[in-house]
């Protein structure tokens, strides 16, 4: 196992799509400080930009993990990582390990570059005793972080198709910015409440409670437990049904 | 322990309905140097690739070195390259060999990577100056690598960890002729100084008849027949062809007039004469034997077939029927 975590830390620090990510994730907040310095544009709080840094590396890691894997497809590369002992297995838990490390990196690539866009006048921190708070934010970010990109990362060994970049970004947007959980929860709500408005309305509850998109809707931490067991949850099901399909896909 | 290297049983895989390889029993020796022949799509391929794990078969076993494999398992000691390389086309070919390296745990990969490259003809050479110069320049892509190149680079990929078996799909496709004639050499050196054991497949049989010792023949998804290099060789021996008034009794007269020969009659009713070592018979003794007999000789032909030509006999023969369970299928019985 340790040899396929080498094998993919090394594949991270030499693909294209790790370093897109950790661009993103600093654009997005950037663009923010930077229109403080237009005149007439209010300043901005800490906590704002780091919002949008965040959330820009929340489908940072979604985008590198699919890119890695979409280069793992194209290139028949995961070949070499399914000739070693057990390579099957490893390689996808080494691929969900993965996908953690980039969770944890880009958050913290996130707070350190947030934290140096204080340096521009428009951007000043508001509520500085509720900065504790911010830290349990954003580690629970880095939980619902890891599970969009091992998500997105076994949809894209779904499709079995080689994308490009295009495919790669939409995968990484319908996952990690909530479009496919929205679907998944509007779809059936719209035909239950065909038949009765209470079944879609409890339909809707129902689903709102075990999907993830709706724990990153506000930059809080509303409910803990259900913040670090979701995300958990997901992670374990979708690294399941990874090591499911790898078993005996020819590659 | 088995004296097979790879050894195979009932080894079948279909895909989408269409099966590609049937019941294939394999067997590898230690230490030879196997050579896979076939047409295109009969199978080299698949059943490479069910031998290496890389796709699990549907039924059947795949033993190396007389450990019984799991479906889709792979085996540490195996090196493979089957279709094309597997490569990362937007890293360079170092840093592909260091990503395989890796995953293998080498000790010291960067060492490994340097080596193997040497091994095939990509690594640091003399520039003629006193100074060594290295082949591929870090950064060069291999998606922007030439075919040969890209394929030396897979046979790399496949030499590293020193592997005890080697499972090489094509590997002398787009290699350019004084490249291939130097990856033979390669491939022979390893057999010959390490013991590793190499199964090769290809459809240009002139590659694999300077360095096989074995050959495996398919057709249409069977592994039809396996031969040593000495059987394909009696195969390959002088014969020659007769036509007679009455062959029978032709045949009669020389299995007691000349018992060394072998005598066959072919379909056509013309006689095939063998001399025993491969070597020509004398037509005079038997032209003798044959009149004394009574025998009016119509036609006599010398053939002197070469081993590409005894190969492609033998996979041009009838495509065997693809049905499920087909007990009169060529894989079930062998010569070899």
């Amino acid at each position: 196992m340790r040899n396929q975590l080498r094998a993919a830390l090394y594949l991270l620090l030499h693909d294209a799509y790790p370093k897109g990510a950790v661009a993103i994730t600093a654009l997005l907040p950037l663009v923010f400080a930077l229109t403080t310095l237009i005149p007439g544009v209010d300043p901005v709080t800490f906590e704002y930009v780091l919002s949008g840094a965040v959330g820009a590396a929340n489908f940072g890691a979604s985008f590198a993990m699919v890119g890695l894997v979409a280069h793992d497809l194209a290139s028949g590369g995961l070949r070499a990582a399914c000739l070693a002992p057990r390579g099957r297995q490893r390689y996808v838990v080494s691929r969900a390990v993965l996908a953690g490390v980039v969770s944890v990196a880009l958050m913290l690539w996130a707070v350190v570059f947030s934290a140096v866009l204080l340096v521009f006048p428009g951007v000043y921190v508001a509520y500085s005793d509720a900065l504790g708070e911010l830290v349990g934010v954003v580690g629970a970010r880095v939980l619902v972080a890891w599970a969009y990109a091992t998500i997105a990362t076994l949809l894209t060994w779904v499709s079995r198709r080689e994308r490009g970049m295009g495919g790669v970004f939409l995968i990484s947007l319908a996952v990690s910015a909530g479009i496919l959980g929205l679907l998944v929860q509007t779809l059936p709500v719209m035909v239950a409440q065909l038949f009765s408005q209470e079944l879609g309305s409890a339909l809707l509850d129902g689903l709102r409670f075990v999907l993830l998109y709706p724990l990153v809707e506000s930059f809080a931490v509303v409910d803990p437990l259900r913040s670090v067991a979701l995300p958990l949850v997901y992670l374990v099901a979708a690294s399941a049904l990874s090591c499911r399909l790898w078993a005996r896909r020819a590659v | 322990m088995s004296s097979n290297a790879i050894e195979t049983s009932g080894l079948s895989k279909s895909f989408r309905g269409v099966r590609a390889v049937l019941d294939a029993d394999m067997h590898v020796p230690a230490g030879s140097v196997y050579g896979l022949v076939g047409k295109n799509g009969a199978g080299k391929s698949t059943l490479l690739k069910l031998v290496s794990g890389l796709t699990p078969q549907d039924r059947g076993t795949v033993c190396v070195g007389g450990r019984q494999l799991r479906p889709g398992e792979s085996d540490p000691r195996l090196g493979v390259l089957v279709e094309a390389p597997a490569v990362y086309g937007r890293l360079d070919a170092f840093e592909n060999l260091m990503n395989r390296a890796l995953i293998l745990g080498l000790p010291d990969p960067r060492a490994a990577c340097r080596e193997v490259l040497e091994l095939v003809g990509l690594g640091a050479r003399d520039a003629g100056d006193g100074r060594r110069r290295v082949l591929w320049p870090r950064g060069t892509y291999v998606d922007d690598l030439s075919t040969g190149q890209r394929q030396r680079l897979g046979v790399a990929l496949a030499l590293l960890g020193d592997p005890e078996i080697l499972l090489l799909d094509e590997p002398l496709n787009g290699i350019d002729p004084t490249g291939a004639a130097a990856l033979r050499d390669l491939l022979a050196r390893l057999n010959r100084e390490r013991g590793v054991t190499v199964v090769i497949s290809s459809h240009v049989l002139s590659h694999l008849e300077r360095v096989c010792t074995h050959y495996g023949i398919m057709r249409g998804g069977f592994l039809v027949r396996e031969l040593t290099e000495g059987e394909l060789a009696d195969a390959c021996a002088t014969y020659l062809t007769l036509r007679v008034d009455a062959p029978e009794r032709a045949v009669a007269a020389l299995a007691e007039e000349l018992p060394g020969l072998t005598v066959r009659v072919l379909p056509d009713g013309a006689l095939r004469v063998t001399a025993p070592g491969g070597g020509e018979p004398d037509r005079r003794v038997l032209s003798q034997a044959l009149l004394s007999a009574g025998v009016a000789v119509s036609e006599l032909s010398v053939s002197v077939p070469d081993l590409e030509a005894e190969l492609v006999r033998i996979i041009d023969a009838r495509e065997p029927s693809r049905a499920a369970g087909d007990a009169s299928a060529p894989g079930r019985g062998r010569s070899a």
